[in-house]
């Protein structure tokens, strides 16, 4: 606590200097520290009195001298702008009370008013008007001072709200007049400008306002042009896509015409390969039928040449019976001869030599029948074995015909199981074309379907475009006035 | 504190006078002056080094307090009407500014309350009725935190409705 070091609690020395050197001191103190001479004045036949009375009583004196040292310590302190210092005693038995009193109610004074005027000013500051000097208890020239105060917050608050609402009224005009370009823009007007109507330090909005529609109206009609473009592009793409899809699908026919084909082919060629199989088969049977032909014809040649020796021998055998025949007829005669001579006697003699010799002359005519008729079998054997042998020739040529057939057939065995694996390949490559045909198709129905929906979005690009209104032509329209070009150089952006 | 034993009677001080008390960083009376003396019923011995409650009167909503002390320990000055407690038992209103103290080297070394005459309207047409509503809101709780939660929501809500921030509600009354 400050304040109780002031207390009474030092004695005086030279009891004159120290009455009346520090009353009068901090009587001047104090009307400098204050300003207003006559709170000091005041003051200072205050502390005259309380003086006064000191001289009276010593011990009266000694507490008034310690009272006049706690005021000029506190007056010096005030005078240094601290406002903190009080004087703090027990008012009773204290004849400088009053005083100290009347300095504190000074120094409350000043403090009041300092600290009200800085509050005031510090909200002026922070832009608070409301915030005036308290005039309650400042009296005077505190009073004064506030007044002066108070009066030049209002005014500065006038000022402060006269400038902010001429600020607001030109921001609301500013506002006003953008909003109204803004508004124009939102009815897709892109001629707007705007003119001379915002104050000069709005000069580079306008500008930069006017430079940004003139950007936004030249890209406008930039996107028309280019939605035209656009719209033509996808309508060819359109055809042609149409174009590849139809004939994508008659490829797709072809093809499965041409796969139809090549299966009848495989079948064809099959069948070949099969039926060139079975007739090796069969050839090879042929030519062992041919092979068992031709040994059973040997066989028969030589049976055949068996029976012309036994011929020969039959021939020679009968050569003898003739032969035997012969002899036995002239045996016959000769007998007949004797017993026609023997007379009676020989006539049965006779009789037997007749029946031999008629039997001899059977036997030759048999033997000359059998002789023939071998002669006859002879000549047909001949024939035969003649006949064998050009069979045996044919059978040979035709074991050589079968053997060519058979490499002819093998070779087209061959050729039909080569021709099967080249089906094969061509099949594979025909199913990979039906599947590129397939994807192809699928493409260009994509490619349909995409330029169709192209051409849709660039009809609405087209149709958004042209609900922008723009000047038709550039440079002479963009520098009129927006009011000036409305109904010859505007219109609205082709579609 | 009751006055119910009391015939409480309203206490008033001159025009011109003003009520001046300084306290150190605890909130303890330091300095006051003759005026304060007067109307309180306090010699200055009495009131030095004790704490400012000394005058608490039983109307006033602890949240105004509260408020005053955030502010001041913010480091800004704050006014408030304040009804106080004689030490007879009597009251008296002020209205209150209330500001930090700095020493030479800027720092707060105290605080400082000048106390002038209230405007009587104020104080029958707005601060009674809202103080008596801060009360009301606060007596609803028992734990002292809850009470002064609730006195805070109370007066955060009237000034609120004002659409008023506290300064310039209470300078503008």
């Amino acid at each position: 606590m400050k304040n109780s070091s002031l207390r009474f609690d030092r004695l005086p020395s030279g009891l004159w200097r120290a009455l009346f050197g520090p009353v009068l001191g901090a009587g001047a103190v104090l009307a400098g520290a204050l300003g207003h001479s006559s709170i000091g004045y005041a003051m200072t036949a205050l502390l005259a009195a309380a003086a006064g009375l000191a001289w009276l009583r010593v011990g009266e004196a000694m507490k008034t001298r310690a009272a006049v040292a706690a005021i000029e310590a506190t007056c010096k302190r005030v005078a240094k702008g601290d406002f903190e210092a009080r004087i703090i005693s027990d008012p009773r038995n204290n004849p400088g009370a009053g005083a100290e009193k009347a300095v504190n109610d000074a120094i409350d004074r000043c403090d009041a008013f300092v600290r009200e005027a800085t509050a005031s000013l510090d909200a002026v500051c922070r832009g608070v008007y409301y915030r005036y000097i308290l005039r309650e208890g400042l009296e005077g020239a505190f009073g004064v001072a506030a007044n002066a105060i108070n009066t030049s917050v209002k005014g500065h608050e006038k000022s402060v709200r006269d400038a902010r609402r001429d600020a607001e009224a030109e921001k609301n005009h500013v506002v006003q007049t953008i909003a109204r370009g803004l508004a124009r823009l939102a009815a897709k007007d892109l001629t707007v400008r705007l003119g001379d109507e915002l104050p000069d330090a709005y000069k580079q909005l306008r500008d930069d306002f006017n430079a940004a529609i003139g950007e936004m109206e030249a890209a406008v009609r930039r996107v028309g042009t280019s939605a035209d473009t656009i719209a033509n592009g996808s309508a060819e793409i359109t055809s042609a896509s149409d174009d590849l899809a139809r004939r994508t699908e008659r490829q797709a026919a072809s093809l499965e015409q041409s796969t139809a084909a090549m299966r009848e082919l495989g079948a064809v060629i099959d069948g070949a390969a099969n039926a060139s199989l079975k007739t090796q088969d069969n050839i090879v049977a042929a030519n062992k039928d041919a092979v068992e032909s031709l040994a059973t014809v040997e066989r028969t040649i030589a049976a055949v040449a068996s029976i012309t020796e036994s011929s020969k021998r039959i021939g020679a055998t009968i050569g003898v019976i003739d032969e035997i025949a012969f002899q036995t007829n002239l045996l016959a005669l000769n007998a007949g001869v004797e017993a026609a001579r023997a007379g009676d006697a020989g006539r049965g003699f006779a009789v037997v030599a007749t029946e031999v010799r008629a039997l001899a002359q059977r036997s030759a005519v048999a033997a000359k029948d059998i002789k023939s008729m071998i002669a006859q079998s002879a000549a047909s054997v001949q024939a035969g074995v003649e006949s064998m042998a050009a069979t045996a020739a044919a059978f040979n040529r035709i074991k050589g015909q079968i053997a060519m057939i058979e490499g002819g057939i093998a070779e087209i065995a061959g050729q039909a199981l080569s021709q099967t694996s080249t089906l094969k390949q061509v099949n594979l490559a025909m199913a990979d074309i039906d599947q590129t045909t397939q994807q192809n198709a699928a493409m260009a129905e994509q490619a349909t379907s995409a330029s169709q929906a192209l051409a849709q979005e660039s009809d609405r690009l087209a149709h958004m475009v042209g609900e922008f209104v723009v000047l038709s032509t550039k440079r002479n329209d963009a520098a009129a006035p927006p009011e000036a070009a409305v109904g010859n150089g505007r219109r609205r952006v082709a579609a | 504190m009751t006055q119910s034993a009391y015939a409480s009677r309203e206490m008033f001080f001159p025009e011109n006078e003003i009520i001046v008390s300084k306290t150190d960083m605890k909130g303890r009376i330091t300095y006051a002056n003759q005026t304060f003396c007067d109307i309180s019923g306090y010699a200055l011995r009495e009131l030095v080094g004790k704490p400012h409650s000394i005058l608490r009167h039983a109307d006033m909503p602890r949240a105004v307090f509260k408020l005053a002390w955030d502010t001041m320990l913010a480091g800004r000055e704050i006014f408030a009407y304040v009804k106080n407690a004689t030490k007879a038992g009597d009251y008296y209103w002020v209205f209150a500014h209330m500001t930090p103290s700095f020493g030479r080297d800027g720092a707060v070394v105290g605080y400082h309350s000048n106390r002038r005459i209230p405007k009587r309207a104020a104080i029958e047409g707005v601060i009674a009725p809202l103080y008596a509503a801060v009360l009301a809101a606060e007596a609803r709780h028992k734990n002292g935190k809850e009470a002064l939660a609730a006195g805070v929501d109370c007066l955060t809500r009237a000034l609120e409705t004002r659409k008023a921030c506290y300064e310039e509600f209470v300078l503008t009354l």
